[in-house]
């Protein structure tokens, strides 16, 4: 079983990621990988000049480890990779990585779609937009949660 | 004591802060209490709020004697 997650503090490569993530297979026929960017604008429309991704030093970390491990469990797949930014992130950066292989490609969605709607309100992240009007800390939004208990 | 903020209570109490409670104050919520008197510009009351003892999720009862770290984390922003 190969399952990987990384907290990175400075920019990574999806395309690197998704290259060493299917490097290392074993026979699975299907890959599925999801890029999450910073946007450069909020809900609202205001424009955001960067983002800051606080952390804990290492229960963050346990946090993507425990819902890579999940995943695992409720879905047929062999492989998965989290990759998260934590830090400051300009707008157009990668912010979250993920990768799932299976057998049969139904898993591999699934499981990926399963790691975005748990780390969009569970992974350990503090998130603050900074823009001219200045800066405000985010919470998951009711469509957030809503995402999550699908898998309920 | 080691007592660590993240997010939005980080930046109004400050990240770290190196406290000896007073005897009296041996629960989390005890020191929850106290951390609200002196800092009430926090929101250290809210719903979601979670306390981390040595990296541990712990309630308001919990003791915090032998503790070394407590970590005080805001709602999560998610990823």
């Amino acid at each position: 079983m190969a399952i990987h997650s990384r907290l990175a503090d400075t920019p990574f490569e999806p395309e690197s990621e998704l290259a060493g993530f299917i490097a290392e297979l074993d026979g699975e026929g299907a890959v599925v990988s999801f890029v999450g960017l910073a946007r450069p604008a909020t809900k609202t429309g205001e424009a955001v000049h960067g983002l800051f991704l606080d952390h804990h030093p290492r229960l963050t970390v346990l946090s993507l480890e425990a819902i890579a491990a999940e995943s695992e469990r409720r879905f047929q797949v062999s492989a998965v990779r989290i990759v998260h930014r934590c830090g400051a992130i300009r707008p157009g950066e990668p912010i979250v990585f993920v990768a799932a292989a299976s057998r049969h490609r139904r898993a591999a969605f699934e499981a990926a779609d399963y790691l975005m709607d748990r780390l969009k309100t569970e992974a350990m992240f503090w998130k603050r937009e900074d823009g001219p009007d200045g800066s405000r800390w985010i919470e998951p939004t009711d469509r957030d949660y809503a995402d999550r208990d699908r898998w309920r | 004591m080691r007592i660590l903020f993240f997010g939005r209570l980080g930046e109004t109490i400050g990240r770290e802060l190196d406290l000896t409670p007073p005897p009296s104050v041996n629960t989390v919520g005890a020191l929850r209490r106290l951390l609200a008197e002196r800092h009430p510009d926090a929101d250290l009351n809210g719903p979601r709020l979670r306390v981390c003892v040595d990296d541990s999720v712990a309630g308001d009862e919990d003791p915090i004697d032998d503790a070394s770290e407590i970590a005080f984390l805001p709602p999560l922003s998610g990823g």
